[in-house]
């Protein structure tokens, strides 16, 4: 019984630890085999606490469900912002697809952020009923663009959408409940649907967005907020805009920045799975490359100018921040022991310790145990399934594809990482527009 | 630059321990708080984070699985991450 009481455990844990810090002060070989275990257990880890936070989130949506039945609050007041760049089909299409949703908007904005001369003009005729059209004499970025067209709105509740997003939801009252019962939620980011998968690179992004992206975003709302809402799919209360004086037109990716200062100034970001949209996936590789690397900018610009934030007495991200951190480190880290791995290995070093030099204790372990990191992976879709059970039925055909998923991971998002987090911790770059999906 | 004009503001937000009103009245010690608060969040999803990864360890262990310390580091990791989750939210009821 004292062996598996409370007070047994922590002393059992607390000697455990003390072994563990001595070894890991035993420079270079404990430190060193502390370093390489992280690099080799964090994916395992990190996917295990999705999995599990999702499985949690599905548990708390039951709750949430029955005492959204409940409430009879007032539905808060919402416009739409639709800004766009050249293509005004793309924008048109957004705004028909509002059209019918339930309840009906005060008003759908499309903004013309100074389009360039030749581009196809909007067919004002066609536009539905209650939308108009604020033209901006120059191309100021999407961010500036948003903002003025904030300032010409009135309603409680700012919903912006890409001029690539197609609305699904048809009934909005659940996402606007939310911000009825929780005054100080500032901003709720729907799921995404892939619009159409016509290629290899179009359907893991598929995969990318259904098992990983919505389930990672599953998991971080309830941890307490978001690393960041998807800019192409957002509701925004309209005071916590204001207080964060609204987007920031100096970040090429409006969404993580804006995300990251409403948390800061204690306002609660949260993920709606069941406010859905479609959005065109990137087509080529090259485009889907530049689209991440510039994501990945983002996060490196959201650490350099936010991480402050991260400290303040009302700030929320906390967890997102730290685990946003951890994995940036863990890319670094990789790197750096692979590359050191196979340095020594080639150059014959006899860098031993424990049980293997360090090229064995890397690589090797990584390949030995990959059908390891393959089932945990498969879990995590399973997992994501569930999450998103009955929204799409080809969903389950996707764990077919999900042995691709690691490749996938390695040629874009890794590469994309090394070469845009750098930038954006180095550089100021101010948003501009960067088409990288085709719709039809 | 600011946005819009305060006055413009017609929606309200409740006055909470993290209302940045109460810091303009100067209790600035509410932010040093805040701040010590953030930092033993950071701690306790350290101490998590480690615990967790000494339960993958262990369970990884060709040598055998010692139960007893996979449940002490199971237990006290989920209960710092909770503890860590929960002490950001502004009310235990308004929990995350």
């Amino acid at each position: 019984m004292d062996r598996f009481g409370i007070t047994g455990l922590i002393i059992r844990d607390w000697t455990l630890w003390t072994e563990e810090i001595q070894k890991w002060i035993d420079w270079p070989t404990g430190t060193l085999c502390g370093v390489t275990d992280f690099v080799n257990y964090f994916p395992i880890l990190l996917s295990l606490i999705w999995s599990a936070s999702a499985l949690v989130s599905i548990w708390k949506e039951w709750q949430e469900k029955a005492r959204r039945r409940r409430s009879e609050a007032r539905l808060p007041s919402f416009s739409i912002l639709i800004p766009f760049y050249g293509d005004a089909d793309a924008a048109l299409r957004t705004a028909l697809s509002v059209a019918q949703i339930r309840p009906a908007p005060d008003e759908i904005l499309l903004i013309n952020d100074g389009s360039p001369e030749g581009s196809v003009p909007l067919d004002r005729s066609l536009l539905p009923p209650g939308a108009r059209v604020l033209e901006l004499p120059r191309n100021v970025g999407k961010a500036e663009a948003l903002n003025r067209g904030l300032r010409c709105i009135r309603s409680e509740i700012v919903v912006c959408m890409d001029a690539d997003t197609r609305a699904h939801s048809m009934d909005w009252s659940g996402m606007l409940a939310r911000f009825a019962l929780c005054p100080d939620l500032g901003g709720i980011t729907g799921k995404i649907w892939p619009e159409s998968v016509r290629n290899l690179a179009q359907l893991l992004q598929a995969i990318d967005y259904l098992a990983v992206i919505c389930m990672v975003k599953c998991a971080e709302s309830l941890w307490g907020g978001l690393m960041t809402v998807s800019g192409a799919w957002v509701a925004y209360r309209r005071q916590a805009m204001i207080d964060c004086n609204g987007w920031s037109a100096k970040s090429s990716t409006e969404d993580i920045d804006l995300s990251w200062r409403l948390q800061a100034a204690g306002w609660k970001i949260a993920y709606d799975p069941h406010w859905t949209a479609r959005v065109g996936m990137a087509a080529t590789w090259k485009s889907l490359w530049l689209q991440r690397r510039r994501w990945s900018s983002g996060l490196g610009r959201a650490l350099r100018d936010q991480a402050g934030g991260v400290f303040r007495h009302s700030s929320r991200h906390v967890p997102v921040a730290f685990m946003a951190f951890l994995s940036s480190l863990w890319i670094w880290l990789c790197l750096a022991t692979l590359s050191a791995g196979a340095f020594i290995s080639w150059k014959g070093t006899s860098f031993e310790w424990g049980d293997g030099s360090l090229l064995v204790r890397i690589v090797e372990w990584q390949f030995k145990h990959c059908s390891l990191y393959a089932l945990i992976f498969v879990f995590q879709i399973a997992v994501a399934i569930l999450v998103d059970r009955g929204t799409w039925k080809r969903y389950p055909l996707l764990i077919l594809f999900s042995p691709l998923y690691p490749v996938y991971f390695w040629l874009i998002l890794v590469t994309s990482f090394l070469a845009g987090f750098p930038r954006g911790m180095m550089r100021r770059d101010g948003g501009r527009w960067e088409p990288t999906a085709e719709i039809e | 630059m600011k946005l819009l004009e305060s006055e413009e503001v017609h929606a309200s937000r409740p006055e909470t321990l993290d209302d940045p009103d109460l810091l303009a009245r100067g209790e600035w010690w509410l932010e040093v708080t805040g701040v010590l608060r953030q930092i033993f969040r950071l701690g306790l999803l350290t101490w998590s984070l480690l615990c967790f990864f000494c339960c993958v360890r262990l369970c990884l262990n060709a040598r055998g699985i010692d139960a007893s310390a996979l449940l002490a580091n199971l237990f006290i990791g989920l209960t710092a991450w909770f503890l860590a989750c929960r002490i950001g939210a502004n009310s235990w009821r308004d929990a995350p």
